[in-house]
């Protein structure tokens, strides 16, 4: 039981770490938010190749509708990219954020299933913030994987007597986490905007 | 009675996903992708050497490696483009014949690998998997004909399609002697599955891999040490040469060129302990990102359409539930696709630049199956409101996939003809019509290598490469120049011709000039 808190402790503490990647940037570098006006010039950039095309067809693949939900899926999708996932919350973090979607399949309680759920639909709501709401978009994130993550690896450690599997599990997540911030590469976030 | 209507109709659905898959892959090729890369223009003119004299473009005779341009191409698809070449000629179409056929075929072995695959080991140990195989197949089969990542490939002249066809094979022989084991299926599975690194550079890394499984499985399940040995040795056998070349400076010379480590090699060993993990583990990750797989790919304009990405944005929420039940239901049984998954990153992750969808192509076999068998399982299930949903997600999927057809044969020509060669071919052909009035051609490097292509496009054009300060010399009567490039030139020039990208903005690619005086 202890060291299962202490466990959980250290990969906490992984995840709070590595918010100090961040501590240079000014916003999300590939995030950029939905903006009506991208939207235009994209629709202009795609209808000007049909050209000698009958214009139904041209309306029916290239209109704003489509355009702009396909825009704000997209911006969505990108919010849950293992790399920002990694960058928010460690390797550690990513590694709980999966198994919290493959416990999630067999768990039995709908409150936990309901609170999955908006967890994962949330980030929506970043798509739609100013480009200015950097920190808040990132709080929100964080927030969400840390609690994600959390759950998955509660209940990875949830067994009364650990596998050696699952010890080998969490040596392996504890070693490329390791790795990935030991080395001298770049240690800024990969989507960050300096 | 019922069993064989059941096969008839099977065998029709799979003869229409065949038959949509071998329009979709031969669909006007030659001019779509427009133009030879110039990998395919290298593969091309060694072909026709090949063809025409026995020989390489360097003189040695029917080489089993082939220099091109110091990379040293496996050699398989260039043999199979000269066997094209002999029914097609000298054309970009028999180029880019044996990467459509087998990727053609290569739905064909899918559809068998699935089926193979899902037997069930044990009459009483059946799931859905083995319940549902037949329809799990045909589904894999249909979601490779249409898929965005294995088209863009099966429509180029890409050594890494035939890499995989014969692959397959491979893991098909080999599942069959799972299944019923016989000598022979063996050494055939081993012989397939070392082709491909005759083919592809790749599965100089995942074919080991493979043969490790393949010993493995030999090892925990059937303790038979006689295979084990004739599996060593055949594949030793088989692959000698390729290993003797390895270990030359020319077999090395591909993985110098694109090795992910090649701006560490000056560091410390001990800093390279934790360096080189590092970037490979960084690497590796890459390869998953949902930015890579589904929104925007690796960046190459020649290896997705412009919007699009490896795979559709519908398929994410049927990749996720079809991991999720491969592992859970086939986690006793060797889960052959999650290793196959890992095994093709692993090449790709020691290379650089990362992530890239070529190198990576054979993880669209397990990535397939994966949505399939989700797609499959939600089919199947019962309730209004999955029902509903399905309804939603088949309604977008048939859309975006609807649109990715729309944007790649109708705008990738156009937007992305500069990422291939179209206006080298336009250029060359225009020279022709001047080179007897103006005998000496000579082109600017400024337009990149198009030396390759002069060579491939032209038997008796044979330029003189110069940069772009290059002025005439005295000796040299001014009046029979023809100086092709992409810019202006400082002396007395005229422009007499210019050859423009099929893009919106006709932007020049190459332009004619002459000297007046």
């Amino acid at each position: 039981m202890i060291t299962k808190k202490v466990l959980l402790l250290l990969i906490i503490c992984f995840e709070v770490l590595s918010q100090f990647l961040w501590r240079s940037c000014q916003n999300f570098k590939f995030i950029s938010g939905f903006s009506s006006y991208d939207i235009s010039l994209k629709l202009e950039d795609t209808i000007h190749n049909d050209t000698n095309m009958s214009f139904i067809i041209i309306r029916f693949f290239h209109n704003k509708i489509t355009l702009t939900l396909s825009e704000i899926l997209k911006q969505y999708l990108l919010l849950w990219d293992f790399r920002l996932i990694i960058d928010l919350v460690s390797f550690i973090g990513l590694v709980g954020v999966i198994f919290s979607f493959w416990y999630i399949f067999a768990e039995k309680k709908k409150t936990i299933r309901i609170a999955f759920i908006t967890l994962v639909i949330a980030p929506v709501i970043i798509v739609f913030l100013p480009g200015g709401a950097f920190a808040a978009s990132k709080l929100l994130l964080s927030a969400i994987f840390f609690v994600l993550s959390l759950y998955g690896w509660i209940r990875f450690l949830q067994p009364k007597k650990i596998s050696t599997t699952r010890l080998i599990v969490l040596l392996v997540a504890f070693l490329i986490s390791f790795f990935y911030y030991s080395a001298n590469l770049d240690t800024t976030a990969y989507f960050c905007l300096k | 009675m019922n069993k064989i209507h059941e096969l008839k109709i099977t065998y029709f659905i799979l003869f229409l996903i065949l038959l949509l898959a071998c329009f979709l892959r031969f669909y006007d090729i030659a001019n779509n992708p427009p133009g030879l890369y110039i990998d395919e223009a290298s593969i091309g003119y060694n072909a026709y050497k090949i063809v025409a004299t026995g020989r390489d473009e360097y003189g040695v005779e029917h080489p089993l490696f082939f220099k091109a341009f110091g990379e040293y191409k496996m050699p398989l698809y260039i043999y199979a483009v000269s066997a094209s070449m002999k029914v097609f000629g000298k054309t970009e179409f028999a180029i880019r014949f044996p990467s459509a056929l087998a990727g053609t075929l290569t739905i064909f072995l899918l559809y068998l690998l699935v089926k193979q695959l899902f037997i069930p080991v044990k009459k009483d140990k059946k799931n859905f998997l083995t319940n549902n195989r037949e329809y799990i197949a045909l589904t894999s089969a249909f979601i490779l004909a249409i898929s965005p990542w294995h088209l863009q490939f099966s429509r180029g002249g890409f050594e890494a399609t035939l890499a995989l066809f014969f692959f397959m094979l491979g893991l098909i022989t080999f599942l069959k002697f799972k299944n019923s084991p016989r000598v022979h299926t063996l050494l055939f599975s081993v012989l397939f599955l070392v082709l491909p690194m005759y083919t592809y550079s790749a599965y100089r890394i995942i074919t080991p891999c493979m043969i490790l499984y393949v010993m493995g499985y030999l090892f925990w399940k059937k303790k038979q040490w006689n295979y084990i040995l004739m599996v060593v040795l055949s594949s030793l056998l088989l692959s000698f040469s390729l290993i003797t070349f390895t270990f030359t400076n020319a077999g090395q010379e591909r993985f110098a060129q694109t090795s992910a480590f090649a701006d560490y090699k000056n560091i410390p060993v001990i800093e390279k302990l934790l360096v080189y993990p590092a970037v490979f583990i960084k690497n590796f990750i890459t390869f998953f990102s949902i930015q890579f797989l589904f929104i925007s790919g690796d960046g190459f304009g020649r290896h997705q359409v412009p919007y699009f990405a490896l795979l559709y944005i519908w398929e994410l929420p049927f990749l996720i539930i079809g991991l999720y039940h491969y592992i859970k239901l086939e986690r006793h049984n060797g889960l052959l696709l999650i290793y196959l998954l890992l095994i093709s990153v692993f090449p790709a992750a020691l290379t650089q630049p990362s992530p890239h969808a070529l190198r990576f192509l054979p993880a669209v076999i397990p990535i397939t199956v994966f949505v399939s068998l989700a797609i499959v399982y939600v089919c199947l299930k019962k309730g209004l409101l999955i029902r509903a949903i399905l309804v939603i997600i088949v309604v977008c999927a048939c859309y975006e996939t609807l649109l990715y057809f729309h944007s790649y044969y109708v705008h990738y020509p156009k937007t992305n003809s500069l990422d291939w060669g179209a206006a080298y071919k336009d250029t060359i052909q225009r020279i022709g019509l001047y080179k007897n009035k103006y005998p000496y051609i000579i082109v600017d490097t400024a337009l990149g290598n198009s030396d390759i292509f002069f060579k491939f496009y032209s038997d008796d054009i044979h330029p003189l490469y110069v940069s772009s300060t290059w002025v005439p010399p005295h000796e040299l009567d001014k009046r029979k120049i023809l100086f092709v490039r992409n810019g202006a030139i400082k002396s007395d020039g005229k422009l007499i011709d210019t050859i423009y990208l099929k893009n919106l903005n006709k932007d020049p690619f190459a332009k004619f000039w002459i000297y007046d005086n």
